[in-house]
């Protein structure tokens, strides 16, 4: 066979193989990918510590807190930098609670308030608290294949079902290997960008690989970024359930 | 403050932090003042505060924090005014909270120097039969709710979001047991509405020589996206009297208030928004002429806020009281900067507007201020 035939059947081949690897693939639906990325980043417990750095043009300011959540509408969350310190919010199904310990004061937030940032980061109360499955909230399209940061990752577009859904239109990018987050974007229902995350580290936890580095950037605050970082992490360990209550909160 | 219990519970509380992990917090506050006087243009103050906080963390079933706050500064006075600085300079130094906090089977401990919130309502609340009904106006950064004294309390936790708590309040020594206030609450979640109802027995809130009963009853909840109080409170003298309902009445304070967000939309962010109103029902619905009192004098009241954060970093404000009855009201107008990691900025500037006899009037020492501060915040955790 002369080389230049060989170079046509291996490279026929290459692309045979492609394809057939392709084609289980895209033989997923946007669903399944949903659901297994979820897998990843739904649990039925996790407790973490860690922090957040929020940057812009004068410089960064870091608020560190510890977390614990039981299933998808439960979590206590801690700030434990000095600045904040002691200050706490509870999500107890769709309602979340801010704790201040100065004024020993309970504030109960609800509807659009859970899109106002938490201590002036790019991260609303949303952001930190709901673990919802986006397949409760969102149709979910999958419209192709992209490279992200070296990464072969599914391109979905999450519309929302309802109109009180925090982002009306979500484009995720999910790791076609390892079905893990890798990007994120959120638009109004005009479809005007509103924010991006970007999974830029991972750890693997048990058979879960957990993002552990997010950077955040809101479009509507010009040179501003929170990189969430997660120093310490357990999953589906037993936590006790008084920890979601009003005395918890103001312990 | 009697100095033996405070140093029985300052030991409780260091021994309570020793035995958990610490974390220690200090803030600084630095300020200039400048206030309207009505015989010279501008007095101009400055002084400053430092704060720590120590408090013991890592223990879920026990915490304590104990908080002492040194305050020195020269109170607004004219420009070249006569007498050195050290003449006018004002020291003070305190012990804000020193308290335990404990979990006991069934219950929860709470001894020591603290506050604890009653009723519902940042400036108007009428279920605050502890602190005061109403504190006095802020022109700087609005913080209402610090009010602290000394207290046994056991709060029993009910269901997630209900729960019964029980306070004794002990008098400063020396002083009699019948000084002694006590009393308790209840809050109780109903459908989507919290209820709280509450009673104190003890001395008299004005006169501190008599003794006497007062309770609250208070709603909260939800609609439309707004959260709103509503809450009535009255007292009547623990030792009868000519006419207890007329006693009452005078005493009865009503409530209600409002607290939401408006979406300005995606790009835009949130503005929240809060109204509150205080009405006595019983007191003056026309205008009165004399020497101006205490927001007591008249039928109703209102406080106005409202807030927005154009930036990460940047908050606005823009408050007031009201006293539509006379026409008068002060507003005060402030923005924060958090410019590095605990250090922030801020200017307030306040306002009177009325007559001499009004509740608030333009020619009264203080009428129109300004407050320059710094304040920074650093510590470990």
């Amino acid at each position: 066979m002369r080389p230049c035939a060989r170079r046509l059947l291996v490279a026929a081949g290459a692309v045979v193989l492609a394809l057939a690897a392709a084609v289980p693939a895209l033989a997923l639906t946007g669903d399944e990918i949903i659901r297994r990325m979820e897998r990843h980043e739904r649990h039925d417990s996790m407790q973490s510590t860690g922090s957040m750095e929020i940057t812009d043009r004068f410089g960064t300011r870091t608020k560190s807190f510890m977390s614990t959540a039981l299933g998808d509408d439960r979590s206590l969350l801690e700030f434990t930098n000095p600045e904040e310190a002691g200050q706490k919010v509870l999500r107890l199904e769709d309602e979340i609670y801010l704790y201040f310990p100065d004024s020993e004061d309970v504030i109960h937030l609800q509807g659009a308030a859970l899109r106002d940032s938490v201590l002036g980061s790019d991260f609303s109360y949303e952001d930190m608290t709901g673990s919802s499955s986006r397949l409760n909230d969102y149709e979910v399209v999958l419209e192709g294949t992209e490279e992200i940061d070296g990464h072969e990752t599914y391109r979905l577009r999450l519309t929302a079902k309802r109109r009180d859904v925090v982002y009306p239109v979500q484009v995720a990018w999910v790791d076609s290997e390892r079905f893990v987050t890798r990007r994120v974007e959120l638009f109004s229902r005009r479809g005007r960008a509103l924010k991006r995350m970007a999974v830029t580290e991972f750890r693997e936890v048990g058979d879960k690989v957990i993002g552990t580095r997010l950077e955040m950037s809101d479009f509507m605050k010009k040179e501003s970024m929170t990189v969430f970082t997660i120093d310490d992490i357990a999953i589906d360990e037993p936590v006790d359930e008084s920890l979601f209550s009003l005395e918890e909160l103001t312990f | 403050m009697t100095v033996g219990r405070a140093a029985a519970l300052l030991l409780l509380a260091t021994a309570a932090i020793a035995a958990a992990d610490l974390r220690s917090t200090v803030t600084i506050d630095a300020r200039m003042n400048a206030v309207s006087h009505p015989e010279e243009s501008v007095w101009l103050g400055s002084g400053g505060s430092a704060r720590l906080d120590l408090a013991a963390t890592g223990n879920r079933s026990v915490r304590g924090q104990l908080r002492i706050s040194a305050d020195l500064h020269l109170p607004p006075a004219a420009p070249g005014a006569a007498g050195s600085d050290r003449d006018h300079l004002v020291t003070s130094l305190g012990v804000e909270r020193a308290f335990i906090r404990a979990r006991l089977p069934g219950f929860r401990l709470t001894a020591g120097k603290t506050r604890l919130s009653w009723g519902r309502g940042r400036f108007f609340n009428a279920g605050d039969i502890l602190f005061g009904q109403n504190p006095g106006f802020s022109s700087g950064a609005g913080e209402y709710l610090t009010a602290t004294d000394w207290l046994v309390a056991a709060y029993v936790p009910v269901d997630l979001r209900s729960f019964l708590e029980a306070v004794v309040l002990p008098p400063p020594l020396p002083a009699r047991l019948a000084d002694t206030a006590a009393g308790a609450r209840a809050v109780i979640r109903i459908g989507e509405l919290t209820s709280e109802a509450g009673y104190l027995f003890g001395p008299d809130s004005g006169t501190s020589t008599q003794r006497e009963h007062r309770a609250f009853v208070s709603l909260k909840g939800a609609l439309a996206g707004v959260d709103w109080h509503l809450s009535a409170g009255s007292a009547l003298p623990a030792d009868g009297g000519p006419d207890l309902r007329e006693a009452a009445q005078d005493r009865l304070f009503v409530t209600a208030g409002g607290f939401g967000f408006v979406d300005l939309g995606p790009e835009s962010g949130l503005l929240n928004v809060r109204l509150e109103a205080g009405v006595r029902p019983w007191r003056s619905w026309q205008e009165q002429s004399g020497t101006p009192s205490a927001l007591d004098r008249y039928g109703l009241y209102l406080f106005p806020e409202v807030g927005f954060a154009p930036a990460d970093n940047w908050n606005l404000s823009l408050s007031g009281v009201i006293s539509p009855i006379d026409g008068s009201a002060v507003t005060a107008a402030g923005a924060s900067w958090n410019i590095l990691q605990g250090l922030t900025f801020s200017l307030y500037v306040s306002a009177m507007l009325g007559d001499a006899d009004d509740t608030f009037a333009w020619d009264r020492a203080g009428s129109l201020a300004a407050t320059l501060g710094a304040r920074f915040v650093f510590g470990s955790s």
